[in-house]
């Protein structure tokens, strides 16, 4: 900080050192009120740790010991009364609510209904409602996620309510929750979802949906042509993973899209569900594209692509970009027996540097 | 008895392993992290190693391979995995891993799939 | 009045407005970051990462660590990396022309062997002299370049051009990173709406005195050398309370070379790292925030205030004040190159309010407090210093800056609180009371060594800079 080492009478006149030997005591007793909030906070910290550390213990034992038991009788006999004690505290409580939603994320079977039982049996239930019912975003966000976590199906229908939020959050936990429940069913919020889907939730809710099995998504034509972006964005990936054939269409209407992301999933998303005309349609895409989406296309018809396309994968090795070179040279190697005398021959004819085929070559022996 | 190691980072969850693996019967050695998980495979040489393929120091794939760098008894290796790390386990089995259990999972499969490995 | 008079009053009253304004600046970081804190913890409290390490459609992801001399530990870093969480990774270690025998102890102990591949340069860049990749399956992430020295920038801009992936993430290779450190980098891209995030920057901490074992952090220790401790307080005040506030604003210049992640793309359309300046970490973002903004393009540089690096600290005078007078030098470089945003309206908060603070309150305040310092040593030899003023403005600026340490100290405990021993705290308390007089003071002189060195042309940034010690601003 700056030293201010002046000394002149009409500038000082306004600030006289008594002046900042206030403001000096003033920063100096804040100073010394914030070293002992930092204090308090770490003997707070301290105490709960070890109560919580016993605690923990506790819980795990009673845990592992719902988990095993066979029948659901004689379930009370593992809650213990130090573990009643415990849970008075509405720390140890959000503490005990963690420790089954971690059960449930990694124990599945028959078991998990002790583990619902537990919560139960404790009344943590109220606890999450409370938050649910917070008007503060992550409260609520948070007593969404316990609620579905802990499987309370009568909350349905008011959580599903949530599913618009203005909040990203909690919109985001509602939506979880409805697919937690529902499965390919709860999807049905995307038909009026009016807000964004930022990619991140959209990977939470497939990863959700891969505990389903797999329904007929028959809402799949609409939402591809939603209004809304990302609803398209996710819908491309849903055809994509389900490989839902009988939007083929539809999806290569979205190559007209004006939007590049949509235009590179929706190629990815074509090559999953190709039929025969498909190597065409993206060939005929290709000089419309830029460079990341001609890439795509290029990776794409090394999957889906046959002899037929080779003239046209030639052609690309003579694009001035090198990577767009190698990608055409692996699909060529890949949609063709003889793919290496053919890219070989053109090399020499066309002066393209060989180091390109040599890296495909070591790939595929890879 | 059948000497069991379970390499788990989630206290709660190798604990309830544990209970259950106890209840039918076998001895089950505990590993935090997978740096301990391999010292613990050298000195104790199990018959069997439950590992996750997340874990802190040393990961689930390095345990797989180190298993089956050993020659003195044949050892079995079940890898834990989240769901739809299909290429994860793929390389599980190249490097040797004999059976794996996607989380969540239930424990009786487990079981069951740990008496398999043993036949 | 006369004319000594006048110059006299315009100083005094400059400097006192420039204080002022400083102040307030702090004022303002400090209690517009406790926001962006308690939000980023409450956003992320129940955020399962494993699932975003076990999904299939996460970006594909390349490290890029250039490594100079780093054969003592480069196998065990390199192990570290490789066990990092995260599915589609590729770790790119860029071997800047080593002297010792780091590319031989990469070749045995990772079965390396060497392997045609093709590299455009899309970056120009000095000449690559092989690529290397693992036998083994398990070691498939890995890539190893080996390339003709050219500095930190050269080897980031070679690993820019081999790496295949979407992302990249630049580090220091003898960084220690958390093992969720990927995941919790990428997920800002993943968050973004309309705004493209460009940039995601992390944060470093100080591994000195720290538990390490095999390339992991097993235990957080407070440095017990002086030099480290005071760092460890310097990287807190800046990482939790400055990049903070400034992240909130979107107004980000720098993320440091340890530690950061990018949108390859755009560094590519921008040319990559410059290789002509010793900060090109930070230059790096300016120049990638200036093409957005001269793009009309909406963007963030998004920023992750989780403890996910960590980086040894000089430990001596001598390294410390190089790496300080490195850093003056890398500033006043990068706004020099850019001196068009000063001001500029065109460039909206980047021109009106990043850059001018970063001019005048990084650049420019060594200078000014040199400037100030000689001054006192005038006055007080001529005797016309009024001793009672001088020693009120000193307990009120030192006062101000315990004040400034507290409430960082405060933040640490409640956010993160990595220092757990009983004592630790107190210790850094008690070194925050010594900063005024011995690491403050010496920071300044290293600066002003900057300065002269940069008016000297001299462009030390050969063999010492890759140490492993401080390639990494942490100014806020």
């Amino acid at each position: 900080m700056v030293l201010l080492t002046f000394s002149k009478k009409s500038f000082f006149h306004f600030i006289q050192p008594s002046h900042l030997y206030i403001a000096t005591l003033a920063f100096l007793a804040v100073t010394f009120l914030m070293v002992l909030a930092l204090y308090t906070y770490l003997y707070i910290q301290k105490r709960r740790f070890f109560r919580n550390k016993l605690m923990t213990q506790a819980l795990d034992d009673c845990i592992g010991a719902l988990l095993i038991e066979r029948t659901q009788d004689d379930l009370e006999k593992n809650v213990t009364p130090q573990l009643l004690k415990y849970l008075k505290k509405p720390i140890s409580r959000q503490l005990a609510i963690d420790q089954l939603i971690n059960t449930r994320k990694n124990i599945s079977g028959e078991a998990i209904n002790n583990v619902i039982w537990l919560y139960n049996y404790l009344n943590l239930k109220e606890d999450s409602l409370k938050k649910f019912q917070s008007n503060v975003w992550y409260k609520k966000a948070r007593g969404i996620y316990e609620l579905y976590m802990m499987n309370q199906r009568d909350m349905l229908l008011k959580i599903f309510k949530r599913t618009n939020s203005q909040n990203e959050y909690i919109r985001m936990e509602a939506q979880i929750a409805i697919i937690g429940f529902s499965g390919f069913e709860g999807l049905v919020f995307l038909n009026t979802l009016t807000y964004s889907l930022t990619e991140w939730h959209q990977i939470k809710l497939l990863e959700q949906l891969s505990t389903f099995n797999q329904v007929h998504l028959e809402k799949l034509p609409k939402w591809l042509q939603s209004s809304n972006k990302s609803v398209v964005m996710f819908a491309l990936k849903l055809a994509d993973v389900y490989q839902q054939i009988f939007v083929h269409d539809e999806v290569t209407e979205c190559l007209k899209d004006e939007n590049e992301k949509i235009r590179l999933q929706a190629i990815k998303t074509l090559s999953r569900i190709a039929v025969d005309n498909t190597p065409q349609i993206l060939q005929d895409q290709y000089d419309n594209e830029e460079y990341a989406t001609k890439l795509e296309i290029l990776r794409q018809l090394a999957i889906i692509g046959s002899e037929e396309d080779i003239p046209f994968l030639l052609e690309k090795l003579n694009e001035s970009d090198d990577n767009l070179k190698l990608e055409a040279t692996r699909a060529i190697m890949k949609c063709s027996s003889n793919g290496e005398e053919i890219v070989e021959k053109k090399i020499e004819n066309d002066n393209i540097p060989v180091s390109i085929l040599k890296q495909v070559k070591y790939e595929q022996v890879r | 008895m059948v000497k069991i190691l379970l390499v788990e980072d989630n206290i709660l969850i190798q604990k309830t392993v544990q209970l259950k693996l106890k209840k039918e019967g076998f001895e089950v050695i505990c590993c935090n992290d997978g740096k301990d998980g391999l010292e613990k495979l050298s000195s104790e040489l199990p018959d069997v190693v439950l590992t996750d393929m997340m874990l802190p120091y040393v990961s689930g794939l390095e345990i797989v391979s180190a298993v089956k760098t050993i020659k003195e008894k044949e050892i079995k290796v079940i890898v834990f995995s989240t769901m739809g790390q299909e290429n994860i386990i793929e390389e599980a089995f190249k490097l040797g891993a004999d059976d794996y259990v996607t989380k969540p999972f239930s424990l009786t499969e487990l079981t069951i799939r740990i008496r398999k490995q043993l036949k | 009045m006369n004319f000594s008079d006048i110059v006299f009053d315009i100083l005094t009253y400059g400097i006192f407005l420039y204080s002022v304004v400083l102040l307030l600046f702090y004022v303002f970081i400090g209690l517009y970051s406790i926001g962006e804190t308690n939000n980023y913890l409450h956003r992320n409290i129940f955020t399962d990462y494993r699932l975003l390490a076990a999904s299939i459609h996460i970006p594909s992801v390349s490290i890029l660590a250039p490594a100079y001399n780093e054969g003592a530990t480069i196998i065990e870093n390199v192990k570290s990396l490789l066990s990092l969480y995260y599915n589609n990774l590729e770790v790119v270690i860029i071997n800047d022309g080593s002297k010792d025998d780091s590319l031989q102890k990469l070749i045995d102990r990772y079965e390396l062997e060497k392997v045609d591949y093709h590299v455009q340069y899309k970056i120009p860049t000095k000449e690559i002299k092989g690529i290397y990749k693992s036998k083994s399956p398990i070691y498939r992430k890995l890539v190893v370049v080996d390339k003709v020295n050219g500095g930190k920038a050269d080897a980031l801009n070679v690993g820019i051009n081999v790496s295949s992936n979407d992302y990249i993430v630049c580090i220091d290779v003898d960084c220690i990173l958390e093992q969720d450190a990927i995941l919790k980098m990428i997920k800002p891209f993943l968050e973004e709406t309309d705004a493209r995030i460009i940039a995601t920057g992390g944060v470093i901490r100080i591994a000195n005195s720290c538990e390490i074992v095999d390339g992991r952090l097993i235990k957080v220790h407070l440095p017990g050398n002086y030099w480290a401790r005071m760092q460890s307080l310097e990287y807190i005040r800046a990482f939790i309370l400055g990049r903070m506030a400034w992240a909130r604003l979107n107004g980000l210049l720098l993320i440091s070379g340890a530690f950061g992640a990018f949108d390859k793309r755009i560094v590519i359309k921008c040319g990559g790292y410059n290789h002509n300046t010793v900060g090109e970490d930070m230059e790096l973002v300016v120049r990638m925030r200036r093409y957005m903004e001269e793009m009309k393009l909406p963007y963030k540089v998004a920023y992750i205030p989780d403890p996910l690096c960590w980086t040894e600290a000089p430990e001596s005078t001598k390294i410390l004040g190089r790496q300080r007078n490195r850093w003056t030098r890398g500033t006043i470089e990068t706004l020099k190159l850019h001196k068009i945003m000063f001001f500029n309206p065109k460039y909206r908060l980047l021109g009106m309010l990043s850059y001018p603070y970063w001019l005048f309150f990084e650049m420019l305040a060594p200078l000014i407090e040199f400037f100030g310092f000689i001054i006192f040593v005038l006055m007080t030899f001529f005797g016309i210093i009024e001793w009672s003023l001088f020693v009120s403005l000193l307990a009120f600026i030192i006062s101000f800056g315990y004040m400034y340490s507290a409430f960082a100290a405060l933040m640490e405990v409640t956010s993160y609180n990595m220092y757990r021993r009983k004592t630790d705290m107190a210790k850094l308390l008690l070194t925050a009371l010594t900063e005024p007089f011995f690491f403050h003071p010496f920071g300044v002189w290293a600066a002003i060594k900057g300065y002269i060195d940069l008016i000297r042309k001299k462009k030390s940034w050969g063999e010492m800079t890759r140490t492993g010690f401080g390639t990494t601003q942490t100014k806020s």
